[in-house]
C-alpha cells in the first residue's frame, strides 16, 4: 500500500482509476444523481421530448395505416416475406441485451464498474425490448388474431404449433421482457425511496412512495433486497443467452440457405451484446455530458465498454468468416451461392456496410488513445449500431431474396412506411428514455455508494486510493 | 475462361457468352438482367430509398385500380341474384327437380374467336357460369382450353361491359333504337339495300349464315364485309394459289414423324392450336407407342413452338421464303434450282447445310412429314408448303376448304369498305362486334373515313373506340357467347351448338338476333333462329325434341364431323408457285437501318378485344414473363446496337408513322427483327385496360399486316418499368430443370436420376417421429416437361377455379402476384444467340416433409390424411414464415384485401366452393381440394372406390398437352403412379428430403443426329 503513495497516480494501470471521480461523498453523490430527476426541467429536455414524441406520433400513424391497409404497405413481397419489421425486431432485441448482461452477468462476476451504467443500460434494455415487441405484433397479416400465438385455452380446442420457432420466440421474448422489468424495478426500489424522501411536493412523495414499496432501508429490507436481486440476476443470466438464441432459431431452424446454420445461436448472442454495448455508448456519452454525471461514468467505464466492443466485434467477424468457410466446406451449392451472392450480388452494398461497421471500425480500439477518445468512441458506437442493423438486414433479406429456385428471386425495396416505422420506433424509445431521465434515478445510487471508498471500513486512511473497488 | 464462340457479337453479347460457356454442360439461366450489367441493373444495385419512396404510393394506386372496378357496383345494381337461361327457366318457387344447391351443373356449348371454334363444357353454380373447360369431343380443342377462352368467364362479368343502348353516346332505350331501325331499314328495303354495308367479324356459324343469306336476299344491293385483325388471309391466298381453292391445312400430328415449322407458332397460336398441341404432344414422349417426333423451327421471333423445337434456326421473316425455296429445291429434286441458285449466292449466313439436313430428314419420312407455315409468311410460302406436302406425299396434312368464303378475305374486304366509305357510297353501316377504329389497317384511315357514313350502328360487347367514334349513331350491347344461342363450325365441318348459361345480363343481342331484327325477319329470338335452322325441314315433335335435347347435351350436331372433305394433291401450278416464291425469296435481309417488324397476336389479349380482362392482363407473357404491358422484343445483339437495355424506350418508325415503346431483350431472336404484340394501348377499353401497354396498330398496314420491312428503330431514351413476374438470375447449374435427348435416355436410363446436384443428400435421415401411413388415397402430381409448351392455360384455369384475385401492375412489379401455379421459364444453351427456352410449371409441391408446416406457429398449414398440404385460412395469422421456408416459393400472401372492392358483378365469377381469402392470410395451390372433397362426398356412404380421373385438377383439365397428371399415388396402376415410376421422373431438390408429391418428368429432345455434332 505504501507503493501506492510513492507512485504518481498516472503510472497506475488503468483499472485502478477510481470508479467515482470528483471526490464525491455520499451526500454529494445523492445530490448529483437525484438532481437529474428533481431540478427544473431543462429546456433542452423539452425540445428533445417534443422531437421524440413527434416520432412516436409518426409511429402511431404509420401503424394505424398499416393496420388499416394491410402488410402490403411495406416493401415485403413474395420471396422476401420478412423485411424491415423483422430486421428491426432482431436489432432492437439485440440492443436489449446489453442491459441485462451488464446488470446480471457483470453483477454475478462482481464487476463493480458496472454499477454506474447498469441502471441506464437496463432502462435501455427495457425500452429496446418494448420497441422490439411492437414489430412481431404488427408484422403479422391479421393483427387481431395475433393472440393465437399464445397458448390460451380456447373454444376451438386448438393449441399453437409448438414446433415453430416463432412460438418459442413468443415465450423467450415475453419472459425476457418480464424478468428485465422486474430486475430493473427491484434494483431501483432503494433509489426510488431516496427520491421519495427528498421529494418536495406531495405528488412526488406519493408517486415515488407507491413505487418505493415502503422501503425504509432497514437491515431486513436490505437483506431481502440483496437476495431478490441476486436471484433475479441468476434468472436473467441464462436469459441473456437464451433470448437471442431463440431469436436466431427463427432463422436457423428453417431450410433456407443462409439461415439454416448451427452457428446462429452463439453468433446472435454475441452480436446482440455487441450492439447492446454500442447503444449504451451512444446514449451514455451525451447523457453523462448533459446531466453532469461524468464523475460517475468515467472514462474508465467507457474504456471498459470499448474493450467489450472490440472483443465482441472480433467474435462477430469470426462468425462471418465461419459462415463463409462452412458454406464452402459443406459442399452445398445453394449455401455457397447464397454467401457469394451476399458479398458480390445486388445486396453487396449492405454486406459491405455490415463488414465495415462491425468488423473494421471496432479495430480502432486496439489503440488506447482512440479507446479513450470520446469523439472516436461515439462515432464507432454509431457505426456499430448501423452495422448491426445491416447484419440483420443481410441475413433476413438476402437469404430470402434468392433461395433455391432462381425463378422466384426478387429484389426487396423498402417503402416510405418501412422507413417511418423504423424511425417511429426511435420515437418510442427516446420518449421512454427521456421520461426515464426525467423521473427516475438514472444511476444506481445505492450501488454506487457501495463501491465508493467511504463505504469501506478503512475509508479515510487512504483517501486517494481507489484500489478497493477492484478487490 | 474465354471460350468466346467465334460469332459472338461485340461487348455485351460476348461478356454474356463467356459467362454461359463457363459452365459445364447444359446450363440454364433465367433472364438477362443479371448477366447484363444494364443501367437498370446498376440502378438495381444502387437503389435505396428513392425508389422505395415511390413505391409507398402503391396501395393508393391499387385502391384506385380496384375502386375503379368497384365504381360499377351501381351499374351492376340491376342484377338480382342468379338467372337461368331463357326458355329453360322455371322460377325457384318450386325447386327445379334436377338442381341441388351447391352441386354445379355442366353444360356443353361452343364459342368462336376469329372464326375458330372450340367446344366447351361450362360449370354453372345456381345458374351462374363460373368455369369453362374443354369439350373432349370437339375437334377444335379436344378438351383443352386456352387462357383466353377460360377468361371469357371474367369477360362475361366485366363491370365495364356495355350496359345499354347508346344514341350518339348518350343512353337511349331499346325502343328508340327499334323505332329508328324500323324506319331506316324499311327505307333501305325500298331501294334494295343500296348504301347499306355490314361489317362483321369472321364467323363460322351456319345458323348465322342462314340469317345473313336471308338478309342479303332481302337487301340484295347491300354489301357484307368482314374484318379480323388476326387473320389467315395469307394461308388462304397461298393454298388457293397451289390448290385452286382456299383451304385450311389440318395437320394430323399423331402421324407426323417430322414437322417443319416455317415462321409458324402452331403450338400457341393459329385457329386450332389447342388440338394441334395436344396431338403433337402425344408424340413427344418416349413412352408412347410410336417414336418421338422431331420438330424443326425456322423463325424470327422466339415463339413457344420454337421453344419446343429440336432444332431451331433464327431467321428474319423476310428470309423464310428463301428457306422454303431451298427446301423445295432440295426435296423436289432440283426443280427450282435455277431459281434458288442465284438467290443463295446473295445470302450470307444462311445455314444451307442445316437446311439440307432438314430437307433430307423430311424427305426420309415420306407421308409422315409435315411442313407448316405461319400466317405471317406471304402466300407464296404457303403455296410452296402445299406443294411440298404434296411432293412428300404427306398423309398427315389435309387441306380442307374453309367453312365459308369469308375466311381469307379480311384484308381485301375491309379495304373495299374503306374505299366505299371514301367514295361516299355508304349510307348505313352496321358493325357487328369488332373494333375497326382501333384495329383496322392504319393506311385505310378507317376512323376518318367512318365519318362519311350517314348512319352507323355498332353492336358491341364493350363501348370501345369504335362505339365512341363520332359517326356512330347507335351503340347496341352485344350478348356474350355464354348468354346467347348460336352455333359454330369447326374446320372439319363439325357443327357445335352454343347455348346460353345465363340470361343476357344487360339485354344484349347476338349478331344473328340483331341482323334478324334489322332485316325484319320473322324469327328474331336467338333460340328460335337456332332451333329453326337445325330443325330444317323436320317437323316439330317428340322426335326432333329428343334429337335437339341430345345435341344440346353433347354440344355437337351429330353427323357433321369430317363433312368438309380434304382437297386432293395440288392440281397444278407448281411452276407458278416457284416463280412467286422466287420473287418473295428475293427480299433483302434486314439491317440495322432497315429492320423488320413482326406483329403477333398477344397470347392473352389476342387482337386487343380482351384488354379489359384482368386475368389475361395479369397472366405473364409466356415468353417474356411480362404482365400488364407489351414491349418491343429484340435480340441481344440488336439491343446492344441500339444501346437499348431492358425497358428503354425505342422509337419504331416506318413510312412516317412512329410508335414509342419500351424494348425488351429476348435471346434467340433473329437480329434486326422487332416483335410487337397487338392489343395494347387501348383508349376506350375500360378501366382495367386504361394506360396499359402501347398501341402498335398505327404501324400496321394492309400490305404489312404481319410483317413490315424497312423499319427504322432508334433509341428514344427514358425507361419504362415493365412488370416482370420472374426476375433474373442464372440458374447456377442447379439440377432443377433436367433434360436430355431421347437417344441418351434410351441408352442410359438413369441419366436423369444421376443429375442430382453434388449437394450432400439429406435423404434417408431418420425421422424423430413415426412415418404417417396413408391407407386410403394419397394424391400426387407429375408434370411432363417434355410436353409442357408454357402456354399459361394451367395458370388461368387455376385463377378461375380458385378465386385468385387480380392485383394489378404495381403489385406484380412488387413481386406480389397471386398465381398459385406459375410457369417458370429458363433459357439454356452455350451461346446467347441460339438459346433454348424451356418451361416448368410450379404449383405447390405438397411435400411430405413440408417445411412450411414445421414453422407455422398456429398450425394453420397442416397435412391431411390423404397427403395434401392444407391451408386453413381461418387459422392463419399471416406471419409469412411458411412462405419464407418454402423452398419452391409457391405460397402467396394477401398483402391487401384484394377481394374487398370487387364489384358485385365480378363476384359472380367466383367459385362458391372455394373460400375467398381476406387480407393477411397465406394461400397456395390445394391440388383443387374442393374437387377431391366433392368426389369423396359423392362416394360417401357407398362402397364406390375412387376411380382414376374422377378428380381432375383445374390445371390438369385445361392443359392442352396433357402434361399434368394427377391422381392417387397409392394406386400402383394410376397414371400418376406409373409416371412417377419412370426413370425420367425426378423431384425438384429431391435430395433435400422435402419429399414433394409433385414430381417432374424430365424433358427429352429428339435432335437429328446429323445436326447434333
Amino acid at each position: 500500500m505504501a507503493v501506492a503513495h510513492t507512485n504518481p497516480p498516472l503510472q497506475q494501470a488503468p483499472p485502478d482509476e477510481p470508479l467515482v471521480a470528483g471526490g464525491h461523498d455520499f451526500a454529494s453523490a445523492t445530490e448529483t444523481v437525484s438532481r437529474v430527476a428533481e431540478s427544473r426541467t431543462p429546456k433542452g429536455w423539452y425540445v428533445a421530448f417534443a422531437i421524440a414524441v413527434t416520432f412516436l406520433g409518426v409511429l402511431a400513424v404509420v401503424i394505424s395505416y398499416l393496420l388499416w391497409e394491410g402488410v402490403g404497405v411495406w416493401g415485403v413481397n413474395n420471396p422476401v416475406g420478412w423485411g424491415w419489421a423483422i430486421v428491426n425486431f432482431v436489432w432492437w432485441i439485440g440492443i436489449g441485451h446489453a442491459g441485462t448482461l451488464i446488470a446480471a452477468i457483470l453483477f454475478l462476476f462482481r464487476q463493480k464498474w458496472r454499477t454506474s451504467i447498469n441502471r441506464f443500460a437496463e432502462a435501455m434494455t427495457i425500452f429496446a425490448v418494448a420497441c422490439a415487441g411492437i414489430f412481431p405484433g404488427i408484422h403479422v397479416g391479421r393483427v387481431w388474431v395475433a393472440y393465437w400465438l399464445f397458448p390460451i385455452p380456447n373454444q376451438m380446442g386448438i393449441w399453437p404449433q409448438f414446433r415453430s420457432p416463432l412460438l418459442w420466440d413468443v415465450f423467450a421474448v415475453s419472459t425476457y421482457a418480464t424478468i428485465s422489468v422486474l430486475f430493473w424495478y427491484v434494483g431501483m426500489v432503494p433509489d426510488l425511496a431516496t427520491l421519495r424522501d427528498r421529494a418536495k411536493t406531495p405528488l412526488r412523495r406519493i408517486a415515488y412512495g407507491i413505487f418505493a414499496l415502503g422501503w425504509r432501508g432497514s437491515h431486513r429490507h436490505w437483506h431481502v433486497y440483496e437476495v431478490a436481486y441476486l436471484v433475479l440476476a441468476g434468472v436473467s443470466t441464462p436469459l441473456v443467452l437464451s433470448v437471442h438464441s431463440v431469436v436466431s432459431f427463427d432463422f436457423a431452424v428453417s431450410v433456407l440457405p443462409g439461415w439454416h446454420t448451427t452457428i446462429f445461436p452463439p453468433y446472435f448472442v454475441d452480436g446482440a451484446i455487441f450492439s447492446g454495448f454500442a447503444m449504451v455508448m451512444t446514449l451514455m456519452i451525451p447523457a453523462r455530458q448533459w446531466f453532469g454525471l461524468k464523475d460517475f461514468v468515467t472514462l474508465r467505464h467507457l474504456e471498459n465498454m470499448n474493450k467489450i466492443l472490440l472483443a465482441t466485434g472480433m467474435i462477430v467477424g469470426y462468425a462471418y468468416s465461419t459462415e463463409f468457410f462452412i458454406a464452402w466446406y459443406s459442399g452445398n451449392l445453394y449455401e455457397r451461392f447464397t454467401f457469394i451472392h451476399r458479398a458480390l450480388g445486388p445486396y453487396a452494398w449492405a454486406y459491405w456496410i455490415m463488414i465495415s461497421c462491425n468488423v473494421i471500425s471496432p479495430q480502432l480500439f486496439w489503440f488506447r488513445r482512440l479507446r479513450r477518445s470520446i469523439p472516436v468512441m461515439f462515432v464507432v458506437s454509431i457505426f456499430v449500431n448501423i452495422g448491426m442493423w445491416f447484419e440483420r438486414y443481410v441475413i433476413v433479406v438476402t437469404s430470402l431474396a434468392s433461395d433455391f429456385l432462381p425463378s422466384s428471386w426478387d429484389y426487396f425495396s423498402p417503402t416510405l412506411i418501412d422507413v417511418l416505422t423504423y424511425l417511429g420506433s426511435f420515437g418510442l424509445f427516446f420518449t421512454l428514455f427521456l421520461l426515464f431521465l426525467r423521473f427516475l434515478p438514472v444511476l444506481a445510487l445505492a450501488e454506487i455508494k457501495a463501491i465508493m471508498p467511504q463505504a469501506h471500513a478503512h475509508h479515510g486512511h487512504e483517501p486517494a486510493h481507489a484500489g478497493h473497488a477492484t478487490e | 475462361m474465354a471460350h468466346a464462340p467465334d460469332k459472338a457479337p461485340e461487348t455485351l453479347g460476348r461478356g454474356l457468352n463467356e459467362r454461359l460457356t463457363d459452365a459445364h454442360g447444359r446450363r440454364y439461366w433465367r433472364s438477362l438482367d443479371e448477366l447484363e450489367n444494364t443501367p437498370q441493373f446498376q440502378e438495381f444495385l444502387h437503389r435505396e430509398f428513392p425508389e422505395g419512396a415511390a413505391e409507398m404510393l402503391s396501395p393508393f394506386t391499387r385502391r384506385a385500380f380496384l375502386n375503379l372496378m368497384g365504381a360499377s357496383i351501381a351499374l351492376a345494381g340491376g342484377l338480382t341474384g342468379c338467372r337461368r337461361p331463357e326458355h329453360k327457366i322455371l322460377p325457384y318457387a318450386k325447386a327445379p327437380e334436377n338442381v341441388l344447391p351447391g352441386i354445379p351443373k355442366y353444360y356443353a356449348t361452343t364459342m368462336e374467336r376469329a372464326g375458330a371454334a372450340v367446344g366447351l363444357i361450362v360449370e354453372c353454380h345456381d345458374g351462374r357460369p363460373t368455369k369453362i373447360e374443354g369439350n373432349p369431343d370437339h375437334p377444335g380443342n379436344l378438351g383443352a382450353v386456352d387462357p383466353i377462352t377460360q377468361a371469357e368467364i371474367l369477360e362475361l362479368y366485366d363491370p365495364d361491359r356495355s350496359t345499354g343502348v347508346l344514341h350518339e353516346n348518350r343512353p337511349a332505350t331499346r325502343e328508340q333504337f327499334d323505332a329508328f331501325a324500323r324506319e331506316r331499314f324499311s327505307e333501305l328495303r325500298r331501294n334494295g339495300g343500296a348504301g347499306l354495308h355490314i361489317l362483321g367479324e369472321l364467323k363460322s356459324s351456319p345458323s348465322f349464315r342462314a340469317v345473313r343469306e336471308r338478309f342479303q336476299a332481302d337487301f340484295p344491293r347491300s354489301r357484307w364485309h368482314v374484318w379480323e385483325p388476326v387473320n389467315e388471309d395469307n394461308v388462304a391466298a397461298g393454298t388457293a394459289l397451289a390448290l385452286g381453292r382456299a383451304a385450311h391445312p389440318a395437320v394430323d400430328f399423331e402421324n407426323a414423324d417430322v414437322v417443319l415449322a416455317l415462321g409458324s407458332d402452331f403450338l400457341a397460336s393459329g385457329p386450332t392450336w389447342m388440338a394441334d398441341a395436344r396431338r403433337f404432344a402425344r408424340r413427344r414422349v418416349p413412352e408412347g407407342e410410336r417414336p418421338m417426333n422431331r420438330l424443326y423451327a425456322v423463325e424470327g421471333a422466339f415463339t413457344l413452338t420454337g421453344a419446343m423445337a429440336d432444332h431451331r434456326l433464327r431467321l428474319a421473316p423476310s428470309q423464310i421464303p428463301l428457306v422454303a425455296l431451298v427446301l423445295m429445291n432440295e426435296i423436289s429434286g432440283g426443280e427450282n434450282a435455277a431459281l434458288a441458285g442465284p438467290l443463295l449466292a446473295n445470302v450470307e449466313g444462311l445455314d444451307v447445310a442445316w437446311l439440307q439436313a432438314v430437307a433430307r430428314d423430311v424427305a426420309a419420312h415420306p407421308g409422315r412429314a409435315a411442313v407448316l407455315v405461319g400466317a405471317e409468311q406471304p402466300p407464296a410460302v404457303h403455296a410452296a408448303a402445299a406443294v411440298l406436302n404434296g411432293v412428300i406425299g404427306s398423309e398427315c396434312v389435309a387441306y380442307r376448304p374453309y367453312p365459308n368464303e369469308d375466311y381469307g378475305r379480311a384484308g381485301r374486304s375491309i379495304a373495299e369498305l374503306a374505299a366505299a366509305l371514301e367514295a361516299g357510297e355508304v349510307d348505313t353501316l352496321v358493325i357487328l362486334g369488332g373494333n375497326p377504329v382501333y384495329d383496322a389497317p392504319a393506311d385505310l384511315n378507317f376512323a376518318e373515313r367512318l365519318s362519311r357514313a350517314a348512319h352507323v350502328i355498332h353492336l358491341s360487347y364493350h363501348v370501345n373506340e369504335t362505339s365512341r367514334h363520332g359517326a356512330v349513331q347507335w351503340h347496341v350491347p352485344r350478348a356474350h357467347a355464354l348468354e346467347a344461342w348460336g352455333d359454330t363450325m369447326a374446320f372439319d365441318g363439325t357443327v357445335a351448338l352454343q347455348q346460353p348459361m345465363i340470361a343476357p345480363i344487360y339485354d344484349g343481342l347476338s349478331d344473328a338476333e340483331l341482323m334478324a331484327l334489322l332485316g325484319g325477319q320473322p324469327l328474331t329470338r336467338g333460340y328460335d333462329i337456332l332451333r329453326a335452322f337445325h330443325r330444317g325441314d323436320e317437323a316439330e315433335g317428340p322426335a326432333f325434341e329428343a334429337r335437339w335435347e341430345q345435341m344440346l347435351h353433347d354440344g355437337l350436331v351429330p353427323g357433321t364431323a369430317g363433312t368438309i372433305a380434304a382437297l386432293g394433291a395440288p392440281a397444278a401450278g407448281s411452276a407458278s408457285v416457284g416463280a412467286e416464291l422466287a420473287e418473295a425469296a428475293s427480299a433483302a435481309a434486314p439491317t440495322g437501318d432497315a429492320m423488320e417488324l413482326i406483329f403477333q397476336a398477344d397470347h392473352h389479349l389476342f387482337d386487343g378485344r380482351y384488354a379489359n380482362n384482368g386475368w389475361l392482363q395479369e397472366a405473364p407473357d409466356p415468353v417474356t414473363r411480362i404482365s400488364w404491358d407489351n414491349a418491343a422484343l429484340i435480340s441481344p445483339a440488336t439491343a446492344e446496337a441500339l444501346r437499348a437495355p431492358l425497358g428503354t424506350y425505342i422509337n419504331i418508325e416506318v413510312d412516317g408513322q412512329s410508335v414509342k415503346i419500351p424494348a425488351w431483350t429476348l435471346p434467340g431472336m433473329a437480329d434486326n427483327v422487332v416483335v410487337v404484340r397487338l392489343g395494347y394501348g387501348r383508349a376506350d377499353a375500360g378501366r382495367v385496360a386504361e394506360g396499359v401497354g402501347f398501341n402498335v396498330y398505327p404501324l400496321r398496314t394492309l400490305a404489312g399486316l404481319h410483317v413490315r420491312t424497312g423499319v427504322k428503330v432508334t433509341r428514344a431514351g427514358g425507361h419504362f418499368d415493365l412488370a416482370n413476374t420472374q426476375d433474373h438470375w442464372s440458374i447456377e447449374g442447379r439440377p432443377i430443370y433436367r433434360q436430355t435427348t431421347g437417344a441418351l435416355y434410351a441408352e442410359h436410363p438413369l441419366i436423369i436420376k444421376e443429375m442430382e446436384a453434388e449437394t450432400p443428400s439429406h435423404n434417408g435421415q431418420t425421422q424423430p417421429f413415426r412415418e404417417f401411413e396413408y391407407d386410403g388415397e394419397q394424391w400426387g402430381m407429375a408434370i411432363d416437361l417434355s410436353t409442357c409448351i408454357g402456354c399459361n392455360a394451367c395458370l388461368v384455369a387455376c385463377q378461375a377455379e380458385n378465386n385468385i384475385p387480380i392485383v394489378g401492375r404495381e403489385q406484380v412489379n412488387n413481386g406480389r402476384e397471386m398465381h398459385w401455379i406459375r410457369v417458370d421459364r429458363y433459357f439454356s444453351g452455350q451461346r446467347l444467340e441460339d438459346v433454348e427456352m424451356v418451361f416448368q410449371p410450379m404449383p405447390c409441391q405438397h411435400c411430405e416433409n413440408a417445411p412450411c408446416e414445421q414453422v407455422c406457429p398456429v398450425a394453420a398449414t397442416t397435412h391431411s390424411p390423404d397427403g395434401l398440404n392444407e391451408m386453413t385460412y381461418n387459422r392463419c395469422v399471416g406471419t409469412r414464415y411458411c412462405s419464407n421456408n418454402c423452398p419452391y416459393k409457391v405460397r402467396r400472401f394477401n398483402f391487401f384485401n384484394y377481394h374487398e372492392d370487387y364489384p358485385d358483378l365480378l363476384k359472380m365469377a367466383s367459385n362458391p366452393n372455394v373460400t375467398v381469402r381476406m387480407r393477411g392470410v397465406m394461400e397456395k395451390c390445394t391440388y383443387c381440394v374442393q374437387r377431391i372433397r366433392r368426389d369423396q362426398l359423392r362416394r360417401r356412404g357407398t362402397d364406390e372406390p375412387y376411380r382414376e380421373g374422377s378428380v381432375r385438377t383445374a390445371c390438369q383439365t385445361a392443359c392442352p398437352t396433357e402434361a399434368i397428371v394427377f391422381g392417387n399415388i397409392n394406386d400402383e396402376t394410376s397414371l400418376v403412379a406409373r409416371a412417377k415410376r419412370l426413370n425420367r421422373n425426378y423431384e425438384v431438390m429431391g435430395n433435400l428430403n422435402f419429399r414433394p408429391r409433385t414430381s417432374y418428368l424430365a424433358r427429352l429432345r429428339n435432335p437429328n443426329p446429323e445436326l447434333e455434332a
